[in-house]
Formats: C-alpha cells, sequence, structure tokens
C-alpha cells in the first residue's frame, strides 16, 4: 500500500469541497441579488405626498407663519409631521418664496436619487390660485424595514 | 499490484465524493427554492401598496384589498395565523406585512388616520384584507 499516494488521494477531497462551496455562494448570490430586488417607491410616494398637500391647497389658504402652516398641514391636511421629518422632504414655495420646508433632507437633494440611493426621489407641482402662485416639492427616502415577527 | 484493493480504494473515493457533491447540491436547492417563494419581496411589495392606500384614504373611507397571493405565501411558509399576515400600528403610523415566519416587512404612511377593524376575509370567493380608516385619536 502506498501511504503518501493514499494520502495524496484523500487530500483532493478538500479543493473539491471548495469548489463545491464556490459554486454554491455563487448560486445563492444570484439567486438573491434577483429575488430580493427591492421594489423601488419612492416615486410613488413622493407623488402621493404631492398629491394630498396640492388638493389641500386647493381647498383651503395657505396660513403666512411658518408655526401656523405647520398645525394646519398635521390637523387640517392631515399630514403627520413626524413622519415628514423621518422619511420626506416638503417645501412650499408661494411666489418663490420658501414658506415651509421640512423633512430628512433638503430639496436641493432633490436632483442627486439617481446617483444616491439615500437622496430623495421628488415630485414637483404648481398651483395658482386667487393669483397666488404655489410650488409644491415633496421627496421620499423611505425604504422598507424589515423587522423580526 | 493488489487490483481488488485499489478497485475498492477507488470506489470509496467516488462514493465519498457523490456524498459532498448530494449534500452541497441539495443544501443549494433547498435556498433556491426557498429564495424563489419570494416571501420577502411580495411582503415588500404589499406593505408599501397598502400604505399609498392609506395614504390616499379619508377618514371614514372603508377600504377592501385582493390579497390573495399574500395568503397563499403566508400559508405555504407556515406563519402562525392569518390574521399576523397584516397588522397595522396607528400610534406609529406603520403597517406591517408577514408572509414568513420570523420576519416581517414594514412601511410608513404619513396620512394623519387611523386605521381601525382590520380583518382578513377567507375566500369572499378570494381571500380579502378589510379595514376602516377614521380620525386620528390624540
Amino acid at each position: 500500500m502506498n501511504c503518501k499516494a493514499q494520502a495524496g488521494d484523500w487530500l483532493m477531497i478538500f479543493p473539491f469541497m471548495l469548489f463545491c462551496t464556490i459554486l454554491a455562494i455563487t448560486i445563492s448570490i444570484g439567486l438573491g441579488a434577483f429575488f430580493q430586488s427591492d421594489y423601488d417607491f419612492k416615486k410613488v410616494d413622493s407623488t402621493s405626498l404631492n398629491q394630498k398637500v396640492l388638493d389641500c391647497l386647493e381647498k383651503e389658504n395657505l396660513p403666512e407663519n411658518q408655526e401656523h402652516i405647520k398645525d394646519f398641514l398635521e390637523n387640517t391636511c392631515k399630514i403627520n409631521q413626524n413622519k415628514i421629518n423621518e422619511h420626506f422632504v416638503l417645501t412650499i414655495f408661494v411666489n418663490n418664496e420658501i414658506k415651509y420646508s421640512a423633512g430628512s433632507h433638503d430639496s436641493s437633494e432633490c436632483n442627486l436619487d439617481e446617483i444616491s440611493a439615500s437622496s430623495p426621489a421628488c415630485i414637483t407641482s404648481l398651483l395658482e390660485k386667487n393669483s397666488v402662485n404655489y410650488k409644491i416639492i415633496s421627496g421620499s427616502t423611505q425604504n422598507s424595514e424589515e423587522k423580526l415577527a | 499490484m493488489n487490483k481488488k484493493a485499489e478497485t475498492s480504494n477507488n470506489l470509496w473515493d467516488t462514493v465519498v465524493y457523490v456524498i459532498i457533491l448530494v449534500l452541497f447540491v441539495s443544501s443549494t436547492l433547498i435556498f433556491a427554492r426557498s429564495r424563489t417563494n419570494g416571501a420577502s419581496l411580495w411582503a415588500d411589495y404589499y406593505s408599501k401598496e397598502i400604505s399609498k392606500v392609506i395614504n390616499l384614504a379619508e377618514p371614514g373611507d372603508e377600504i377592501t384589498l385582493d390579497i390573495q397571493k399574500a395568503t397563499e405565501i403566508a400559508f405555504k411558509n407556515q406563519v402562525g395565523s392569518l390574521s399576523e399576515t397584516v397588522q397595522f400600528n396607528n400610534a406609529q403610523n406603520e403597517v406591517c406585512v408577514k408572509l414568513s415566519p420570523n420576519q416581517a416587512s414594514c412601511y410608513d404612511y404619513f396620512n394623519n388616520v387611523d386605521v381601525i377593524n382590520p380583518e382578513i376575509k377567507i375566500a369572499s370567493p378570494i381571500n380579502l384584507l378589510t379595514f376602516k380608516i377614521e380620525e386620528k385619536k390624540k
């Protein structure tokens, strides 16, 4: 019995196992990347927020004072300010002047959404009412959260 | 040269290689099967779509949604009970969808309303989620 040859023979199992492991990992990564790709919802979220603010401004008048605007959005337009500060961007211009701005990012970052995943995906809309020009910029940075349940 | 001993050694080597190969292939297939089920992707999709519906709703609205696909996946993955599939958290303005036993996908909504009376109706004729929207309780 050639012990050296036999030992060499058994040693070849390890490269084989390494090859199988690499193959299994590659297949797993490929499947994971394909089936777990994110459903990008930021633009949809921005549009919903923009629409809500627009509908509200069409029916009601925007207050002058910043604090009153905050209450107006919370109580009249039914927009949760905490959620805006956490996951959204909202800027309201009246006659090209910023009257209200809130959110996790600045609206100036809106153009970077195709470059950076953390930048907000924004929607802009315009409204003219009683000779007042409103511009509403809304954006979303929200991603879904996986929780242990 | 002892041919019988050599044949026996070759056979033993082959058996070991085949066993290792079968183990790796079966574990890869099990993993692949769990991923193609798509529970994570569907939970993400449903949580976002339900939050969109809530964001566009007004107090007094009654919402009915088709969750046939979600319930099929939840049933296949042996999620505890169907009522755990979709859960609303009014304090956090959050909706969570659970389609696998230990993981839920959660998404926030900005509409300042409460979701009440969530219910899953089985086979009417498809599985439906119903809930009502009311004014936020302070």
